[in-house]
C-alpha cells in the first residue's frame, strides 16, 4: 500500500515536473490553506528525514524535560 | 573568552550556496586562529541538515572547539502562519541555549535564514556581545525579493535582528556603506572584513592540458568565455548571452560559451528563447549544469575569459575564485564588483549597451590585455585569504567585545527574587525535595544538619551514581543534594529583607536553572495554551536539554548483556570492566549503564544494581536517557543485534556532541570467513560498517586487533578519521572460585596421565579438529595422555561433535565437558598438566593467562596475539599438520621445557583503568 503510494506520488510528481505552470498554480493554492501545507510538509519532512521519528513526544519524554513540560503546562508559576 | 558561533549557515539550503561556503570557510580560519586563546563552541539546529557534514568538514578545526546542538524543534518556518507560535517558542529556547554558559561573544554566522526552513533566531538580544555576518541587503534594494506580506515581514524582522546586534561583519566594502546607508547602522558598529578563497582554487602546473578532459566531460573542444554563478534575475545572465551574440562571428567561431551551474527546465527554456531570438546555434552555449569543486578549478584554469555580468552582489566568490585560478576576469562594475577585481581594466558597465561585448572582444583578441588581466588577477587574488577574514573578524571581536559587554538582560532591573524560597532543615529536608525538584527555587537551611545522609536509593544517586547506592553518607550531603536542586542554598537564616532579596536576585541573573525557569514562564505563559502537548513536548525537551549536564556521564552500553549474560568471553569482560567502573568510577566521572529498546535509550538500573549487589534497593530515577552534550557513549558490549536500530539515534548524539567510542573485541568474521555463519558474517560486516561511520574512537582489546582493524578501515572505511587505541584486558589471579568435584571417569582419566586441556567455545577456527587428528595419531603410537575439551558447543562443528561422542577414547581418554561452570573449568585447569591454544585466530588468550597464572604450561599456537598477550611463556607450534602437531606435543611431554618469561597481566581494575584512561585521553585532546 505504501509502495503503490509512493508509485503514485512520484508519478504524480514527474507529471507535474512537465507542467511547470500547473506545479505553480496547485503550489498556490495549497499556499492559501495553511493547515493542508503543514499537513503537506510534515508529510514531506518525515520522508526525508527518518530520524525525525526519534523526537520526543508528551508519552515518552526524559524525566527533566517532563518537569519542564509540566511546568510550563501549569502556567504561570504557583 | 568564551565564543559562540551560531552554524545554521551551513545548515539550510544557504549549504548549498554561497552563504553556507563562506560560513563553513570562515569558522574553520577562525577556529584555527582563535584556538589556544579563546573558548569556542560551535551550536547547530537538529533541526536542519548538514551537520555531520559540517562536523567532517570542522573534522581537524573540531577537535578545538565543543559542539552542541538546539532542539530539535520542528515546523517553525515563516512562510506558513500556522508555525507562528511554535517558532516563538522555539526562539525563546534558541535564545537561552545561545546565553546559557554565560558566552562573551555570540556569532550569529547567517540570520537570513527561516524563510522556507526551520533556522531560527535570537527573540531578542543574546546577553552576550552578539556579532552577525551580513551578506548583503540586495532584497532592500530589488523588491521583487519580497512581493509576498509573509517574507516581507520575516525579511524586516531578519533586519531588526542585524539592528539589535553590537557589531555586524560585512562581507565587503560595499556591504558596508549600504548597510550605513539603509539601515542607519553606526559606523563603528559595522566592519568589512571580506572574504577569501580556498587555496584549490589555484592555477594550473605548467604544462597541465585540460583539453582531452574538457571534450570528455563537457564536449568543449575550443577556446571558451565562461560563467559560472547563479541565475537570479539580478545575475544577469542573459545579458551575457546577448553579448556574446553580439560578437563578431569570426570570434565567436574561436570561442563558445560556457556556462556553469544547475539550470532548470524553466530557465534552460529561457536560454532557448534567447538563444534564438539571437540566432545562436545550441554548439555556440555550453550548459554544464552542476560541477563539482574539482571540475569547477579546471574549468575555471581552462577559460579564455571569466565573466560575471552580475547587477548586484555581497562580494562575488566566482570572480575571485577564477582570478586565483588565473583566468582573465572581468566584472559588472557594480556593487561590490570592483572592489573584488581592484583593476579598471576589468571593469564594463551592464547599462551601457555594447559595453560588455566590447569588453569581451577586448580581452579575446589582445593577447597582451589578457595577459595583464591574468597576472593582475593573481596578484588581486593573492590578498583574499580565510585567514586574513578570520584575522580581521578575531581583531574586532577582541577590541569591541571587552569595552562594550552588555549586562544580563534577565531580571536585569528586577529587584524581587521570581522563585519560591524554601526554609528547610533537618526534619522537612527528605518532604521538601520533591516539591523543589518540581518547583526549582532557593533554599535558606536553619539548624544544624542531620547526623547522616539521605536513606533512599534515588537521593544517594543523584548524589554520586551507582558507587553512593549503597553508602550512607554523611550530613552535608543534604546539602549538596540541595544545591544540586535549587538555585540557591543560604545557611544563615537570620539574613532577611532587602539583603535577602539582593542576594537572590543575583542567584537568578546567572544561575541556568534560574534562566530556564525564566524561559519556561514565558513560553508557559505567552505560547504553551496554544500549542499541542506534542509540540510543547519538544520544546521542553529542547529547553531542558539547553544546559549541559552537571557531571560528565559515560553512558555504557549493555544493550545485550542487561537482558541476558552469555557467560561469553565479550560478555565477561563487560561485566569486569563495567564493574569496576561502577563501583569505582573515573574521576569526575558518573558511569550510567543503558540499555537500547523500544526505539529510545533507557537507563540499564537493574543490571547495573545487580552488578553491584544492590538488587535490593527501590527504583532509580529516570528511565528514558537524555543527552546534553556533556555525555560519552561507550559502546563495550558487542552489541551487534542493536546497532541496526540504535545508530540512527547514536547519529542524533554524535551531532548533539557526544563522542561515540566502541570496543572492537576481534575482527574474526572478516578476517576467517570460512570459520562463521554466512549470516553471522553479514551481521558483522554491517556492523563493522556502522561503527566506522559513528565512532569518534574505537579501542581494541589487544594490539593485533588495533592493527587488523586499522587495516579494514583503510580497506573498507569512508575517508572519517577518526582514533584507534588498545587496552589490555584483565585477569583476576586473586578472585579465584572453588574448585568443584569432576566425573570420576574424568577424574580418574586426570590422575593417571598426562591431560591436555582446551578452554574456549567448540567452534571450526579453535582448532579442536587439528588437535583430535594429532592426538588420534598420538593414542596409535602408544603414547598415554587425555584431552579435556571445556566450552560450549558453537557453530558449524555439527561433524566434530559426532566424531567425538562416537570417539573409542570418549569418556576413556578423550572428554567433553560442554556445560562447566566456574568451579569444574578451576579444577580442570588444576588437574591438567597443561593447556593447548590451538585456536587459528583470537582477538585476546585468557585462557592462556588464566592456565599460566596457575602454574600451568601452556602449548600454543603462534599467533601474533598470542605472543603479544602471553610473550614467551607458551611453548609455540607453528606446524598446521596434524603429524606436525603431534610431533611437537610428543616432544613436549618428553622434555617438559619450562616455560619462558611473560608479560606483566593487569588486574581487572588495571584493565578498567587503562580504558578509561585511554577514552578520557580521546576527550582531553577532543573537548566538548
Amino acid at each position: 500500500m505504501r509502495a503503490t503510494g509512493r508509485r503514485v506520488l512520484r508519478s504524480f510528481l514527474h507529471f507535474l515536473g512537465r507542467y511547470p505552470a500547473l506545479k505553480r498554480l496547485i503550489v498556490d493554492v495549497v499556499y492559501r490553506f495553511p493547515a493542508l501545507d503543514a499537513t503537506l510538509r510534515t508529510v514531506a519532512h518525515r520522508v526525508i528525514h527518518p530520524e525525525a521519528v526519534l523526537d520526543v513526544d508528551a508519552s515518552r519524554l526524559p524525566e527533566a524535560s517532563r518537569l519542564a513540560f509540566d511546568r510550563m503546562r501549569a502556567g504561570p508559576r504557583r | 573568552m568564551k565564543i559562540v558561533i551560531d552554524m545554521q549557515g551551513v545548515q539550510t539550503d544557504s549549504r548549498h550556496r554561497g552563504i553556507g561556503r563562506y560560513c563553513l570557510a570562515v569558522t574553520r580560519a577562525f577556529v584555527r586562529l582563535a584556538e589556544g586563546s579563546h573558548d569556542m563552541t560551535l551550536l547547530f539546529n537538529a533541526a536542519l541538515d548538514g551537520i555531520d557534514e559540517a562536523i567532517d568538514a570542522l573534522a581537524e578545526q573540531g577537535r578545538h572547539v565543543s559542539r552542541r546542538t538546539i532542539g530539535p524543534i520542528r515546523n517553525t518556518s515563516s512562510d506558513n502562519r500556522i508555525n507562528d507560535v511554535r517558532r516563538d517558542a522555539a526562539e525563546h529556547v534558541f535564545t537561552h541555549a545561545l546565553d546559557i554558559g554565560r558566552p562573551d561573544v555570540t556569532w550569529l554566522s547567517s540570520v537570513v535564514e527561516g524563510f522556507a526552513d526551520d533556522a531560527l533566531v535570537p527573540h531578542a538580544a543574546p546577553d552576550a556581545f552578539t556579532v552577525a555576518t551580513l551578506y548583503d541587503l540586495i532584497p532592500l534594494h530589488d523588491q521583487e525579493y519580497l512581493g509576498h506580506a509573509r517574507s516581507r515581514d520575516w525579511y524586516m524582522r531578519r533586519i531588526e535582528v542585524l539592528k539589535r546586534c553590537d557589531l555586524l561583519f560585512a562581507i565587503s566594502e560595499w556591504v558596508r556603506t549600504d548597510a550605513i546607508e539603509r539601515l542607519g547602522v553606526d559606523p563603528d558598529r559595522i566592519v568589512a572584513i571580506g572574504a577569501g578563497v580556498e587555496p584549490r582554487f589555484s592555477p594550473a602546473s605548467p604544462g597541465t592540458d585540460h583539453s582531452a578532459w574538457l571534450a570528455q566531460h563537457f564536449g568543449i573542444s575550443q577556446s571558451f568565455v565562461m560563467y559560472n554563478g547563479g541565475f537570479d534575475k539580478r545575475k544577469n545572465v542573459l545579458a551575457l548571452v546577448e553579448a556574446y551574440a553580439a560578437l563578431p562571428t569570426k570570434l565567436r567561431e574561436r570561442h563558445v560559451l560556457v556556462i556553469v551551474g544547475r539550470v532548470d527546465i524553466l530557465l534552460a527554456q529561457r536560454f532557448t528563447e534567447t538563444m534564438g531570438r539571437l540566432n545562436l546555434t545550441p554548439d555556440e552555449v555550453v550548459f554544464t549544469g552542476f560541477v563539482s569543486d574539482d571540475d569547477l578549478v579546471q574549468l575555471y584554469q581552462s577559460c579564455a575569459l571569466f565573466v560575471f555580468p552580475s547587477e548586484r552582489e555581497g562580494f562575488g566568490l566566482a570572480p575571485l575564485e577564477a582570478m586565483a585560478c588565473g583566468a582573465p576576469t572581468i566584472v559588472n562594475n557594480a556593487t561590490s564588483l570592483p572592489e573584488v577585481v581592484g583593476d579598471r581594466e576589468a571593469l564594463f558597465d551592464a547599462d551601457l549597451p555594447g559595453s560588455m561585448a566590447a569588453r569581451i572582444e577586448a580581452v579575446l583578441t589582445d593577447t597582451a590585455l589578457a595577459n595583464r588581466l591574468r597576472r593582475t588577477g593573481l596578484e588581486r587574488a593573492s590578498h583574499f585569504s580565510w585567514e586574513a577574514v578570520a584575522s580581521r573578524s578575531l581583531a574586532a571581536i577582541e577590541s569591541r567585545a571587552a569595552a562594550r559587554r552588555r549586562d544580563i538582560r534577565v531580571a536585569q532591573d528586577a529587584r524581587s527574587s521570581s522563585l519560591p524560597l524554601y526554609r528547610v532543615d533537618a526534619d522537612n529536608v527528605a518532604a521538601v525535595l520533591p516539591e523543589l525538584r518540581q518547583w526549582p527555587g532557593h533554599v535558606i537551611w536553619s539548624g544544624p544538619l542531620p547526623p547522616s545522609g539521605p536513606t533512599s536509593a534515588a537521593d544517594r544517586f543523584r548524589l554520586g551514581g551507582y558507587s553512593r547506592i549503597l553508602h550512607e553518607g554523611a550530613g552535608d550531603d543534604w546539602l549538596t543534594l540541595l544545591e544540586s536542586e535549587s538555585v540557591s542554598v543560604l545557611r544563615d537564616d537570620a539574613i532577611n529583607g532587602e539583603a535577602l532579596s539582593a542576594q537572590l536576585v543575583e542567584r537568578e541573573r546567572v544561575h541556568p536553572l534560574a534562566r530556564q525557569r525564566a524561559v519556561e514562564e514565558a513560553i508557559g505563559a505567552l505560547f504553551a495554551p496554544a500549542l499541542t502537548d506534542d509540540d510543547l513536548a519538544l520544546v521542553a525537551d529542547s529547553l531542558a536539554r539547553a544546559t549541559p549536564g552537571e557531571h560528565i556521564r559515560w553512558l555504557v552500553d549493555v544493550t545485550h548483556i542487561a537482558t541476558k549474560d552469555l557467560g561469553t568471553g565479550v560478555h565477561r569482560v563487560v561485566r569486569s570492566i563495567l564493574c569496576e567502573w561502577l563501583l569505582e568510577p573515573p574521576t569526575g566521572i558518573r558511569i550510567e549503564p543503558v540499555e537500547f529498546r523500544e526505539g529510545r535509550f533507557h537507563h540499564a538500573h537493574r543490571y547495573a544494581c545487580e552488578l553491584i549487589g544492590a538488587a535490593h534497593v527501590e527504583p532509580l530515577p529516570g528511565d528514558l536517557v537524555a543527552v546534553t552534550g556533556n555525555e560519552v557513549y561507550i559502546g563495550l558490549d558487542w552489541a551487534m543485534e542493536s546497532l541496526p536500530s540504535s545508530a540512527a539515534l547514536l547519529r542524533t548524539w554524535r551531532r548533539a556532541g557526544v563522542p561515540i567510542h566502541f570496543i572492537v573485541y576481534d575482527l574474526l568474521p572478516l578476517t576467517m570467513p570460512q570459520a562463521f555463519h554466512p549470516q553471522s558474517r553479514d551481521s558483522f560486516a554491517r556492523w563493522m560498517a556502522a561503527i566506522s561511520s559513528l565512532a569518534d574512537v574505537l579501542h581494541c582489546i589487544s594490539e593485533t586487533t588495533a592493527s587488523e582493524v586499522e587495516k579494514w578501515l583503510l580497506a573498507n572505511g569512508d575517508d572519517r578519521r577518526m582514533r584507534i587505541t588498545s587496552f589490555q584486558l584483565g585477569a583476576e589471579a586473586e578472585k579465584r572460585c572453588e574448585e568443584a568435584p569432576l566425573d570420576p571417569a574424568l577424574d580418574m582419566a586426570m590422575a593417571t596421565r598426562p591431560t591436555l586441556l582446551m578452554v574456549g567455545t567448540v567452534e571450526p577456527r579453535k582448532g579442536h579438529t587439528e588437535v583430535l587428528d594429532a592426538l588420534e595419531l598420538l593414542w596409535a603410537s602408544g603414547a598415554d595422555l587425555a584431552l579435556v575439551i571445556v566450552g560450549h558447543r558453537g557453530w558449524l562443528v555439527k561433524d566434530l561433535v559426532e566424531r567425538i561422542q562416537r570417539h573409542p577414547e570418549n569418556g576413556i581418554r578423550l572428554f567433553w565437558l560442554d556445560d562447566a561452570d566456574d568451579s569444574v573449568l578451576e579444577t580442570a585447569y588444576r588437574r591438567s598438566t597443561a593447556l593447548i591454544a590451538a585456536s587459528h585466530g583470537e582477538g585476546y588468550g585468557l585462557p592462556l593467562i588464566e592456565a599460566a597464572q596457575r602454574g600451568k604450561p601452556v602449548i600454543a599456537r603462534s599467533l601474533p596475539v598470542f605472543r603479544e598477550v602471553a610473550g614467551n611463556y607458551p611453548s609455540y607450534f607453528h606446524d598446521v599438520s596434524a603429524a606436525g602437531l603431534a610431533t611437537h606435543l610428543a616432544r613436549w611431554l618428553v622434555d617438559r621445557p619450562k616455560p619462558g618469561a611473560h608479560p606483566k597481566w593487569p588486574s581487572w581494575a588495571d584493565s578498567a583503568l587503562s580504558l578509561s584512561q585511554k577514552i578520557a585521553k580521546a576527550e582531553n585532546a577532543n573537548p566538548r
